[in-house]
């Protein structure tokens, strides 16, 4: 499966999702003028991705220093996604990244993480 | 976005649009789970959001803070700083020096439009040239094109740099830099250069400067006479045209700009006249007329005199002269006065005369202190009245006055520190302000008198007497005995000194004493008066007419008087020499006679020397051995001498002291020609023989109290 490459923009993070590496980045701001037209190829990747995982164990890593409602609302779709395959036994760790200094990324990441049930949900410091 | 939802609404419309509201428990599941689902999200979308919005409004806070502390520095930062886009219309972020400098709001304003409000031709220039800055690729020709703008403007009397910056593809910022005190002090540091220059060349030409002002003055005054009616206008115009451009050149040539800046004004009128043709020679003289030329010269000639001295105008038309040309002229008068003593009245009106011409009067030798005076006042805050040292205009200063002028630096000091009383101390005593100080001289022909007073505190003599105890100057014996003025005579005593704190200025003692030294030197003598609360006044009395008077006997040169003069001065020398220079008592006053007799009897050592020139005359003097010992100590410093060498030290001190005293009372520079002195020579017999019958000898005798001396005046 090819490997999900979007460069970020001012307004768009940097997305690469590696399906060889299993690993799954999301860095960089997020309030795209179109939200939905954005994270669209987002969505089928990951659907197409998590039919055909199996065993290994898919990091995805979310480091998002600015992101409006809309973007939030793409994001909890991400983590019901991944915690619905998390449900079906997938192996998958969430790493919601912040900067030390940026108490509200922290925030953000523990408002997320309190309606995630099966899937791993770590906060990580930068 | 919200797709999942739409299909899921979707989904429940279908289920209700067939009417028979047949929804299973299963679908009823479903959609409370979709729904669920939906609150869930919308709950977490909106907290975030809350959470964002606090940030945000934190963030802008924050910013706002830094924004202002970014403002106030750029506020404070005596600089302007502003912003604009291509088209010049200055952003609405402008520092506050911006409108100190360019007024009140300059939003929306055009920037070059107030920068060149008047002068259309920089202010297109600026806004073309910033144009092309923009369309420009290469940062390097950017930078290039931005340095072409003038840095520098005139603006409501200011003078402000301008910086160009550019900031971003479409946005200049500009640094404004009031820089108008820098350029007011270049300006006056150009105008001290300019003003250095003009003494320069001036100094450097004096005969030049002269001239070329006599010239212009010349002209100024007769500037009407240069326009001959009877010629057209056209030749007067030329004519006056030329000189006026002479003059211009002239006077750039030795910097007086002032006077050449007035010229250059009324050449460019001149030419005016020249180009418009309709002009007649009244509108040549009315132009003439109207312009002040004889002022221009003022303000150029006020700065030379302030700088050089009014003195340096008054140098005009002197001639420098050799000192040694004026000695051969001396000599050669001299000579011919010796050998034609019928015209000696002219002879010594011409000496006179030289005389004058090569020094100057004891009134100017004096002339310094007044100002010294008032100096020193400025240095210890006190107000004394100016003042001029008055008389002693006529008496030429002798050259070996000089160290005696210079001395009475000691009396003025102290006039001033000590004498003058503070203004507070002055006023509670109803004087007035300003603290008087005189100068006086008075012409007696054979001496003067320089007297020195002030209207200060005057000495207190009890404090004296006790200082002078304290000092080891006198006992307490001596002390009830002496008068007041003797006691105030003290303070020209070594080592006393009635004030207590040492000062640069005076205090150490030494001064007053330096004023005695000098005034002994010259057979002087001083006097001090002064009135408690009343003030101080210090007289000087000089002899100074050795020199004229000699030329006087020289006509009667057998005669008597001769004696007199010589001895004189050199009486007073040997008084002073015993007295302050040896530290000897004299028992009582020097006793004066005189004989005829042709012998006359000697002490057991004895030298003379004798006088030539314009007089003929011997000075013997002798003395006592035990004398001659105490003087041989002092003169050695106290050394022993070995037996077998005492005579021979004794006849040399007797010669060394004869030579001291006669060399130092006659010594005049003006002299050497006039008066020539001889090595001293030791009498070996008991007595003088004269050199003829009924001639008359002086006889002085002076008792010390190591002994008697005799002085002897007279041909032998």
């Amino acid at each position: 499966m090819d490997t999900l490459e979007i460069i970020a923009t001012k307004s768009s993070p940097e997305i690469n999702f590696n399906a060889q590496t299993n690993v799954l980045s999301i860095v960089g701001e997020s309030y795209p003028e179109n939200t939905a037209q954005f994270y669209e190829p987002v969505f089928e990747w990951l659907d197409i991705y998590l039919t055909e995982l199996s065993e290994q164990q898919v990091t995805v890593n979310m480091e998002l220093i600015y992101f409006n409602s809309s973007s939030s609302k793409a994001l909890m779709d991400i983590f019901d996604i991944l915690e619905e395959a998390s449900d079906d036994g997938k192996n998958i760790v969430l790493n919601w990244i912040y900067d030390e200094e940026n108490d509200a990324a922290l925030e953000y990441g523990e408002e997320f993480a309190e309606d995630i049930e099966t899937l791993t949900f770590n906060l990580v410091e930068k | 976005m919200l797709s999942r939802e739409e299909k899921l609404i979707e989904e429940y419309e279908n289920i209700l649009s067939k009417d028979d509201f047949s929804i299973g428990e299963q679908e009823l599941n479903k959609l409370l789970k979709g729904y669920k689902k939906t609150y869930k999200q919308l709950n977490k979308i909106i907290k975030i959001s809350d959470l964002q919005q606090v940030e945000l409004k934190d963030l802008s806070e924050s910013l706002n803070v830094k924004t202002q502390k970014t403002r106030s520095l750029l506020d404070n930062a005596d600089q302007g700083f502003l912003s604009f886009t291509h088209d010049c219309i200055i952003d609405e972020e402008y520092s506050r020096e911006c409108i100190k400098l360019l007024g009140n709001s300059l939003a929306g304003k055009n920037f070059a439009n107030i920068l060149y409000p008047d002068d259309q031709k920089s202010n297109i220039f600026l806004q073309e040239t910033l144009e092309n800055v923009l369309n420009e690729k290469d940062p390097m020709i950017k930078e290039v094109m931005l340095s072409l703008l003038p840095d520098e403007v005139i603006l409501n009397r200011r003078a402000i740099k301008v910086d160009y910056k550019i900031v971003s593809a479409d946005k200049f910022m500009v640094v404004l830099t009031n820089i108008t005190k820098e350029r007011i002090l270049e300006k006056k540091i150009k105008q001290e250069q300019e003003i250095l220059k003009m003494i320069v060349a001036v100094v450097s030409d004096p005969d030049q400067f002269y001239e070329l002002k006599d010239d212009f003055i010349s002209f100024a005054d007769n500037k009407s006479s240069f326009i001959n009616d009877n010629l057209p206008f056209s030749v007067n115009l030329s004519e006056i045209y030329r000189d006026i451009h002479t003059f211009k050149g002239s006077f750039s040539q030795i910097r007086m700009q002032v006077t050449a800046h007035e010229l250059h004004a009324l050449e460019t009128k001149l030419s005016e006249l020249k180009r418009g043709g309709e002009y007649s020679n009244t509108d040549l003289s009315l132009l003439l007329d109207e312009s002040n030329i004889n002022q221009w010269m003022d303000k150029d000639l006020a700065i030379i005199g302030e700088i050089l001295g009014k003195e340096f105008f008054e140098k005009q038309h002197k001639l420098v002269v050799d000192d040694k040309f004026m000695f051969n002229i001396e000599d050669k008068i001299t000579q011919l006065l010796h050998s034609d003593t019928r015209h000696i009245t002219t002879y010594e009106t011409i000496l006179s005369e030289i005389n004058k011409a090569r020094g100057i009067s004891v009134n100017q030798a004096l002339s310094s202190y007044p100002k010294l005076c008032q100096d020193i006042a400025k240095i210890t805050d006190k107000v004394i009245f100016d003042f001029k040292v008055t008389g002693g205009e006529d008496v030429l200063m002798p050259l070996h006055f000089k160290p005696f002028i210079k001395s009475l630096v000691h009396l003025f000091r102290n006039a001033v520190d000590h004498g003058i009383e503070d203004l507070e101390t002055r006023l509670i005593n109803d004087k007035s302000e300003k603290g008087l100080i005189s100068c006086h001289v008075e012409d007696h022909s054979e001496y003067i008198k320089i007297i020195i007073s002030d209207d200060g505190a005057g000495i207190d003599v009890d404090r004296l007497k006790g200082k002078a105890l304290q000092a080891g100057i006198v006992d307490q014996n001596k002390l009830l005995v002496m008068t007041n003025n003797e006691v105030l005579n003290l303070i020209f005593h070594e080592g006393l000194s009635t004030n207590e704190a040492v000062s640069q200025l005076s205090g150490r003692g030494i001064g007053m004493n330096v004023v005695k030294v000098e005034v002994e030197k010259l057979s002087g003598q001083l006097d001090v008066e002064s009135q408690m609360g009343k003030g101080t006044s210090v007289t000087l009395k000089i002899p100074i007419a050795i020199y004229g008077n000699l030329i006087n006997i020289a006509a009667n040169s057998r005669d008597n008087i001769t004696i007199e003069y010589i001895l004189s001065p050199v009486i007073n020398r040997v008084t002073s020499f015993l007295q302050s220079d040896m530290g000897f008592n004299l028992n009582r006053q020097a006793i004066f006679t005189y004989t005829t007799m042709q012998k006359v009897g000697l002490k057991k050592f004895t030298s003379y020397i004798h006088i030539s020139g314009l007089v003929e005359v011997s000075v013997c003097m002798s003395f006592d051995q035990f004398l001659l010992d105490k003087l041989l100590e002092e003169l050695n410093h106290g050394h022993k001498v070995l037996q077998e060498e005492l005579l021979e030290y004794r006849q040399s001190v007797s010669m060394e002291v004869l030579n001291i005293i006669i060399g130092n009372a006659l010594f005049n520079p003006y002299d050497h020609s006039i008066l020539k002195i001889t090595s001293p020579n030791i009498i070996e017999h008991d007595e003088l023989t004269t050199e003829g019958a009924n001639e008359k000898i002086a006889h002085v005798i002076i008792d010390t109290e190591y002994g008697e001396m005799q002085v002897l005046v007279g041909r032998f």
